[in-house]
C-alpha cells in the first residue's frame, strides 16, 4: 500500500476560446481566450472530504471532470492516485466513482437489479463481491424493494438512491460528486449524507463534491476549497472557515409587544436590520464592532421578548460574501 | 412554430437528391419497359406529379400533430385550452394552417422556379391554378384533420405512435404520394377513390396537370370539402367522448 | 488485452439478454415494432406490384426480382439497426452521455454501439427481410441455390459494414459542428437508393452507388447473386475485393475521426 496522494493539483489551467462579443455585426469569427480555470493548486490527501464551492460559472464542474479525465487541461499538472486522469483513463476509472447530478446513469425500462449487474460487469465483480455490496448498500439505501422495479417507474429520490449505489459498488478510492443532491426531499438527503460519511469512515474513500446546499457543506466536509473566477480563494478547513470569515453575528429575536420603540432603536443602531416589523425581527451586526451583550440588554429591556438568540452568521452568508468579494 | 417554417426551407434543400432518386426511377420503368403512357400519365407528367407532391408534403409536416394532441393529452396541458373560450380542433388547425400558408407560397414559388429551370410543362391556365391551390390546401386540412382524430387517440391509448405509422403507410399507399392512383388495377382505384386519402394528393396533383375537365375538378373540390367538414365533426366527437373520460381520470 | 476483449464481449452479450428481456416483459414494443416493419414491407411490395400492373418487365428486373430486391433491403437495414448508436452519436454528445462512458472503465465506442443495441429489432427485420425473400422465391418458382445465398448475403453484410463505418466518420463531425448537418442529411436521402435495382442506372451513378457509397451492395447485388445471375456471379469477385478495400479506408477514417473528435471533446468538453 502506497502512501500518495489523493488528489495532487498544481498551477491548472483549463483555457477555452469564445466567441467575443459582437459589437460590428460583420465582425466573424472573432474568439477571445478564457481560462475557465486559472491556475489553481491543491493537494488532498486519501480519506478527506473536501467540499468545492462557489458561483455558477466559477469553474466547479470544469474541476471535476479535468479531475476525472473527461477534460484535457491546457496546462499545469494533475494527479490523482498517482494516474494522471486524462492520461490513463481507463485503468483509472476503475479506482473511482463519479456522480454527475443531472444525467441519468440506469437503464431506463429494466429493474434495477439489472441495472446494478450492468456496473458489475463493467468493474469486473465477482459474483460474490457484487452480492455482498448489493446486500450492504440495499441495506444502507434501502434499496430491497427497489430492485425489481422499472427504473422508468421510480421517483426522483429512487433513481438517484439506485445511482448511488452503482457508484460505490466497486469500492472506489475516490468518488466525486457534481452537484449530487439537486431535487432530492430532506429524507433521501439525509440518507445518502449518512452513506458517504460512513463510507468514508470505514473504507476511508475520499470525497470530492461540488455543491450549493450548505446541508452538504455542513455534513460532510471536513475541509472546505472555494473556486472564483477559476481561481482558489479559501482552502481550509469548515471551522475555521466559520470562525476567522464570520464577519457578522446575528440576533432574531420575536417580540409580543415594543415598550419603548426609542430604546430599542438605539440598542439596534450598530446593527443592519435583516427583517423587522411585526413580531419577529432580524439583525445583523458585524463581529468586531461594540459588545453584543448591550446590544441584547437593550432589546430585553425595550421589547416584551418572547424569543431571543444569537448566532454567528449562516454559513450561506459568509460564502455568499466571499463569492462576492473574494477571501478578505 | 419558427421551427416549422425553417425545417421547410432546409428541407428544400434535399430536394434535389430526393428528385434524382424519382426521376431515375421513373426513366428507368418508362423506357425500359417500352411503354409511353402508363395509368394515363406521360413520362413528363409524372416527373411534375412527383416533385409537386414532394415539395407539398414538407408544407403538410408530417404528422407533428399527432404527436402535438398526444402530448397535450398526455402531459395536461389540455386543461390550459379547456380553459380558453377557444375550440380545440379548431385551434390547433388554424395555428397549424397559419405557417403553412407561408410555406405554401414558398412552396409554390419554389415550383415553379424549378419546373421553368428544368423545362418542365407549367400549367397556364389560371383557373386551373385557382383551383389547384384550393384543391392543395382542401387536401392537406383532411390530412390535418385525420391526424388530429388520431392524435386524440391518445385519450385511450398509448400507443398513437404506432397508429402514426400505420396512418402514415396507408396515406403513403392510398394518397397518390406512393404512385398516381391510377396506376392501381381498375377494381382497387375504385375502391380506393372512396377512401379520404385520394383527396389530399392525387386530387389536387391531377387537378394541376390538367387532366380534368371543369366539372370533375368541381366535383373533385366539393367531395374534399365533404370530407372536411366530416372529419372536423369526427374529431369534435372524439373530442367530447374524451374529456369525459379525461375528467373522470383527473386528467 | 485479452482481458480487455474478453470483458467487452461479455457485456456485449448482457446488452443482449436485457435487450431481449425489455421485449419480453413490455411485448407492446415488440407489436408495435411488428407493425412498423410489416406495414413497410407491404408498402415496398404493393408500389412494385402497382407498376407491374402497367409494364411487363424493367430491363432484365422482373417483378419477382425486385420483391426479392425489397426483402434483400430489409436484411440489410436491420443489420444497420444494430450499430444504431453511431446514427445517434451526435445526440448523445450533445446531452453529454459522453461524460458519463469516458469516467468508467468502458471502451467509448463499444459504449455507444451497446447502449442502443436494438438485437431484437435487427433481428426481427432482418426476419422478415428473409421471409420476404423466401416467399418471393417460392411463389415465382425461383430456384436458390444455397452458396449464392450465402455469397449474396455475405456481400450484404460486407456493404453494411462499410456503411456502417462511413456513418460513425459522418457522426463524428458532431464534434466539431455539434449537428452534422447537410451532409447527413444528403446522405439519408441516398437511403432511397437501396430499393433500387441499380444495375439499371447510368454507368456514372452505378459506380458511384457501388465503389463509393456501397448502396449497391445492399440489396441490387446480394439479390441477383441469390437468383443466380451468372454476370452478377462473376463480378462478385471483383466488387468484394474493391469494398474489403473501402472496408479497410473507412474503418481508419472512422478512427481517425474519432480520435480526433475525443481529443477536441477533451478541450473543448463538449
Amino acid at each position: 500500500m502506497c502512501i500518495m496522494k489523493a488528489i495532487a493539483v498544481k498551477e491548472l489551467v483549463k483555457a477555452y476560446r469564445r466567441p467575443k462579443p459582437k459589437r460590428h455585426w460583420y465582425k466573424w469569427g472573432q474568439y477571445e481566450p478564457f481560462r475557465a480555470i486559472d491556475g489553481i493548486s491543491f493537494d488532498i490527501e486519501r480519506g478527506e472530504m473536501v467540499g468545492y464551492l462557489g458561483p455558477n460559472g466559477a469553474g466547479k464542474s470544469t474541476t471535476i471532470k479535468l479531475l476525472t479525465g473527461i477534460l484535457t487541461p491546457t496546462s499545469g499538472q494533475v494527479e490523482v492516485l498517482g494516474y494522471v486522469p486524462y492520461q490513463q483513463r481507463y485503468e483509472y476509472a476503475y479506482h473511482i466513482g463519479v456522480i454527475l447530478g443531472q444525467r441519468e446513469l440506469l437503464w431506463w425500462d429494466l429493474p434495477v437489479l439489472d441495472s446494478l449487474r450492468l456496473y458489475a460487469e463493467i468493474y469486473e465483480l465477482t459474483m460474490e463481491e457484487f452480492e455482498n455490496r448489493l446486500e450492504l448498500l440495499s441495506e444502507v439505501l434501502g434499496l430491497e424493494d427497489l430492485l425489481y422495479i422499472p427504473v422508468r417507474q421510480l421517483s426522483l429520490g429512487q433513481k438517484k438512491r439506485c445511482e448511488f449505489a452503482a457508484s460505490l459498488m466497486h469500492k472506489p478510492d475516490i468518488i466525486f460528486m457534481d452537484e449530487p443532491m439537486i431535487a432530492l426531499d430532506v429524507l433521501v438527503k439525509e440518507r445518502i449524507r449518512k452513506l458517504i460519511r460512513d463510507v468514508n469512515k470505514l473504507l476511508g474513500t475520499t470525497v470530492f463534491l461540488t455543491t450549493h446546499d450548505m446541508g452538504d457543506v455542513e455534513e460532510l466536509c471536513d475541509r472546505v476549497i472555494i473556486l472564483n473566477e477559476g481561481k482558489v480563494v479559501y482552502d481550509g478547513s469548515l471551522p475555521r472557515l466559520k470562525s476567522k470569515y464570520a464577519r457578522w453575528k446575528t440576533i432574531e429575536f420575536e417580540v409580543s409587544a415594543i415598550r419603548d420603540r426609542s430604546m430599542l432603536d438605539r440598542a439596534l443602531a450598530s446593527c443592519e436590520i435583516v427583517r423587522a416589523g411585526g413580531a419577529n425581527w432580524e439583525a445583523r451586526v458585524p463581529s468586531d464592532a461594540g459588545p453584543i451583550p448591550q446590544i441584547v440588554e437593550g432589546i430585553l429591556n425595550s421589547c416584551a421578548v418572547v424569543d431571543l438568540s444569537v448566532h454567528t452568521s449562516k454559513l450561506e452568508l459568509i460564502i455568499a460574501d466571499i463569492f462576492r468579494s473574494g477571501a478578505p | 412554430m419558427r421551427a416549422y417554417q425553417l425545417d421547410f426551407l432546409s428541407s428544400v434543400i434535399y430536394l434535389p437528391v430526393e428528385m434524382g432518386v424519382v426521376y431515375f426511377l421513373w426513366f428507368v420503368i418508362y423506357s425500359y419497359s417500352g411503354q409511353i403512357i402508363i395509368g394515363g400519365l406521360s413520362f413528363g407528367d409524372v416527373v411534375v406529379y412527383y416533385l409537386l407532391q414532394r415539395i407539398a408534403n414538407r408544407i403538410v409536416g408530417r404528422g407533428f400533430v399527432v404527436r402535438e394532441v398526444g402530448e397535450d393529452i398526455r402531459k395536461g396541458n389540455l386543461s390550459i385550452y379547456l380553459c380558453r373560450p377557444v375550440d380545440y380542433p379548431t385551434y390547433k388547425l388554424f395555428s397549424v394552417l397559419s405557417y403553412t400558408t407561408v410555406n405554401l407560397l414558398a412552396g409554390v414559388a419554389i415550383f415553379v422556379v424549378v419546373s421553368a429551370s428544368l423545362s418542365l410543362w407549367i400549367q397556364l391556365d389560371p383557373l386551373y391554378w385557382a383551383s389547384f391551390i384550393v384543391s392543395i390546401l382542401l387536401g392537406l386540412i383532411i390530412y390535418y384533420s385525420f391526424t388530429l382524430c388520431i392524435g386524440l387517440l391518445a385519450f385511450w391509448t398509448e400507443e398513437t405512435g404506432t397508429l402514426l405509422i400505420l396512418v402514415d403507410g396507408i396515406t403513403h399507399a392510398f394518397s397518390g404520394s406512393m404512385i398516381p392512383l391510377t396506376m392501381y388495377p381498375a377494381a382497387i382505384y375504385q375502391v380506393v377513390s372512396f377512401l379520404p386519402f385520394r383527396y389530399i394528393y392525387f386530387s389536387p396533383l391531377l387537378i394541376y396537370l390538367g387532366k380534368m375537365s371543369a366539372n370533375e375538378c368541381i366535383a373533385e373540390i366539393a367531395i374534399q370539402s365533404t370530407y372536411v367538414a366530416l372529419l372536423l365533426i369526427g374529431s369534435r366527437m372524439i373530442l367530447r367522448s374524451g374529456l369525459k373520460r379525461y375528467d373522470a381520470q383527473g386528467g | 488485452m485479452i482481458r480487455y476483449l474478453r470483458k467487452h464481449l461479455k457485456l456485449y452479450i448482457r446488452y443482449i439478454r436485457l435487450d431481449f428481456r425489455i421485449y419480453q416483459q413490455y411485448w407492446s414494443y415488440l407489436v408495435s415494432s411488428f407493425i412498423q416493419y410489416v406495414t413497410f414491407t407491404v408498402i415496398s411490395v404493393v408500389f412494385w406490384q402497382a407498376v407491374f400492373f402497367n409494364v411487363t418487365a424493367i430491363g432484365d428486373w422482373d417483378v419477382s426480382k425486385l420483391v426479392m430486391l425489397s426483402g434483400m433491403m430489409f436484411v440489410g437495414f436491420g443489420l444497420y439497426i444494430h450499430f444504431w448508436g453511431f446514427y445517434n452519436l451526435p445526440g448523445k454528445i450533445r446531452q453529454g452521455d459522453l461524460d458519463l462512458y469516458l469516467s468508467r472503465p468502458l471502451n467509448p465506442v463499444a459504449a455507444i454501439i451497446f447502449s442502443e443495441i436494438n438485437v431484437v429489432a435487427a433481428i426481427s427485420e432482418m426476419t422478415t427481410g428473409l421471409a420476404v425473400v423466401a416467399s418471393a422465391a417460392i411463389y415465382y418458382r425461383i430456384p436458390i441455390i444455397l452458396a449464392n445465398l450465402a455469397i449474396g448475403l455475405g456481400l450484404l453484410v460486407l456493404g453494411d459494414l462499410v456503411l456502417v463505418l462511413m456513418q460513425g466518420a459522418i457522426s463524428c463531425s458532431a464534434f466539431w459542428l455539434g449537428k452534422t448537418g447537410i451532409i447527413q442529411g444528403m446522405r439519408d436521402l441516398l437511403d432511397d437508393f437501396e430499393r433500387f435495382p441499380i444495375t439499371l442506372l447510368p454507368s456514372g451513378l452505378r459506380f458511384f452507388l457501388t465503389y463509393i457509397i456501397p448502396m449497391a451492395l445492399v440489396a441490387t447485388y446480394p439479390t441477383l447473386i441469390v437468383v443466380g445471375d451468372i454476370e452478377a456471379l462473376q463480378i462478385t469477385l471483383q466488387i468484394a475485393i474493391i469494398e474489403l478495400a473501402l472496408l479497410l479506408l473507412w474503418a481508419v477514417a472512422f478512427s481517425k475521426a474519432w480520435s480526433a473528435g475525443i481529443r477536441r471533446y477533451g478541450s473543448f468538453g463538449g
